[in-house]
């Protein structure tokens, strides 16, 4: 299994570097017009660029090694997933300590992965049936320790990504708040919107696209910009990532439920006399305690603890079964927004190594992408072709 | 004379503190409080507030008294008030932002996260360290290794100064 993997990662990895030196003959007419523009300092520019096109490729290598990377987690996911079968029937405490510390070790070595590897930990933390938190404990010192941690995230809004990264080198708790799933997608979609540049939106944690596509913007902006300017462009661009979001948008976030539901579930606790108080060594998910639904909201019967199960849900972890993203609370199932069917069918596409994904179609579903296709076409034949391509 | 019965037509509301203490305020400007509103609504008049202390109180309450009293022309004074508010420790500032988040008082919690996020703003994470008083719970090698992937990952520059 994990052999068909690794081959099918180096026939991507050969396709990919067709379609590198297509890219490659576009900057070269780019550097020929460079240099017709400045026309000083020819040499300097020729090694400049050389060098970025090594960074260039050493990137895309990466990216490669990193979707591997993910295909053999995944797997190692899934003998897990088995191996947690039989934890469950053991089920005591000293085992599921030691699956929290390994997870932790991990979440340590790569910080944008955490998400993945919480959520992978939760999952395994849930079904050995003990209420232990797979985050870590909170912050024991200091003022903050007295913060609980949704409001924590309240805060963390107000600042910038780059604060945010900084955050992650304060501790393990800071850490984990400051690289939250929900904290990045919300800055990712403030400042390149709703669409993603790509069709397969969750191959890795909202943080790394974020810092993914800063990365490129960055790269893009230097390329396209006249020398004199660049280091305008750049400080421009940086600028992008240390500001922090708007007052005004940060409100937007639903922190407080709206009116009528917000009624029902004070009414409800009040009933059951559970206070607002946060309960800290209980996690809720749908093995260890039950639920009282209102419409998207879930009340745990516990502890009063209140899960909002819309599309913001951030209690998902992945079903090994068909890959689908399954609410610990609710139970409810989310689309990848892509099946795995349509997974395979880019695959092929990619080991053709005729289109290319990042180009001129950014974010386009594959309608969009017939239509451009099929608009610029001479005649009947062109148009068959064209229409291969998507 | 008149005002007294005007304050008399005025509903009141009795909050009680989790020191135990009692404060009456009026109905208008207890609502502003989705947690107090949602009581009000019930019928309740007296409302016990277990999380919130009366230190912590006694600020809400000035706060919330001015903004009832919001209207356009002493909106310069509400802004110089809401800064004087938010100018205080950050022992004081958490003790708030915990309970209008208890209350659930939006507006005021926006302030004071917007207040205590403004503080750690472009701060290395040794600043913020030591403005929290946290305890740096990573190894050397950890510490090195998240560095790393940070320094990859965006260069910026941080302020080092702790005010």
């Amino acid at each position: 299994m994990v052999e068909d993997i690794l081959d099918e990662g180096d026939v991507k990895r050969k396709s990919k570097r067709l379609k590198f030196g297509d890219g490659n003959d576009g900057f070269e007419g780019e550097e020929e017009r460079m240099t017709k523009k400045v026309r000083i300092l020819e040499d300097d520019d020729e090694d400049e660029i050389e060098g970025k096109e090594k960074w260039e490729q050493d990137e895309e290598e990466e990216e490669e090694e990193e979707k591997r990377e993910a295909k053999v987690m995944k797997i190692e996911e899934e003998e897990e997933e088995e191996e947690e079968k039989v934890k469950a029937l053991l089920a005591s405490p000293s085992l599921s300590g030691l699956v929290e510390v390994e997870a932790e070790a991990e979440c340590a070595s790569s910080p944008s992965r955490m998400s993945q590897s919480v959520m992978d930990n939760n999952n395994s933390v849930a079904s050995t049936s003990n209420n232990m938190r797979q985050v870590p404990s909170g912050i024991e010192t200091g003022i903050l320790s007295k913060v609980p941690p949704e409001l924590l995230r309240h805060i963390l809004k107000f600042l910038s990504p780059e604060d945010l990264v900084a955050c992650t080198l304060v501790c393990k708790f800071l850490n984990f708040a400051a690289s939250d799933e929900s904290l990045w997608r919300w800055l990712y979609r403030m400042r390149w919107g709703l669409l993603l540049p790509t069709r397969k939106p969750r191959d890795c944690a909202w943080k790394k696209l974020y810092i993914q596509r800063d990365a490129d913007d960055m790269m893009e902006f230097v390329r396209n910009t006249p020398m004199e300017f660049k280091e305008y462009y750049i400080q421009m661009q940086a600028a992008k990532r240390s500001q922090a979001p708007p007052p005004s948008q940060v409100n937007d976030d639903r922190i407080i439920l709206d009116k009528t539901v917000a009624d029902q579930v004070s009414i409800w606790k009040k009933k059951k006399g559970l206070g607002d108080k946060v309960v800290i060594d209980h996690a809720c998910s749908g093995e260890t305690c039950t639920y009282y639904q209102i419409g998207d909201v879930y009340v745990c019967e516990k502890t009063g603890h209140v899960h909002v199960c819309d599309d913001t849900c951030r209690e998902v972890v992945t079903d090994p079964i068909n890959g689908l993203l399954v609410c610990t609370i609710s139970g409810h199932c989310f689309d990848r927004m892509l099946s795995p069917s349509e997974m395979e069918l880019d695959g092929e596409q990619q080991q053709v190594g005729t289109i290319d994904e990042a180009e001129p179609f950014m974010g386009s579903g594959r309608f969009a992408r017939a239509y451009l296709l099929g608009y610029n076409c001479d005649d009947e034949k062109e148009l068959e072709d064209a229409l291969r391509f998507c | 004379m008149a005002s007294t019965t005007e304050t008399k037509q005025k509903k009141m509301l009795i909050l009680k503190s989790a020191d135990n203490d009692e404060f009456e305020i009026e109905e208008s400007v207890g609502v502003q409080s989705e947690t107090i509103k949602n009581l009000v609504e019930d019928g309740f008049t007296f409302v016990p507030l277990p999380n919130v202390y009366t230190k912590a109180l006694i600020k809400i309450i000035d706060y919330l008294k001015k903004h009832a009293n919001k209207t356009d022309s002493n909106d310069e004074e509400i802004k110089t008030f809401d800064k004087d508010f938010v100018n205080t420790t950050f022992d004081d500032l958490f003790e708030l932002v915990s309970a209008a988040n208890y209350l659930h008082i939006s507006c005021l919690m926006n302030m004071l996260c917007q207040t205590i996020a403004d503080r750690i703003k472009d701060k290395s994470p040794e600043a913020v360290r030591k403005i929290f008083h946290i305890n740096c719970d990573y190894t050397p090698e950890e510490e090195a290794k998240i560095r790393k992937a940070n320094a990859q990952a965006f260069e910026g520059q941080f302020d080092e100064s702790l005010d």
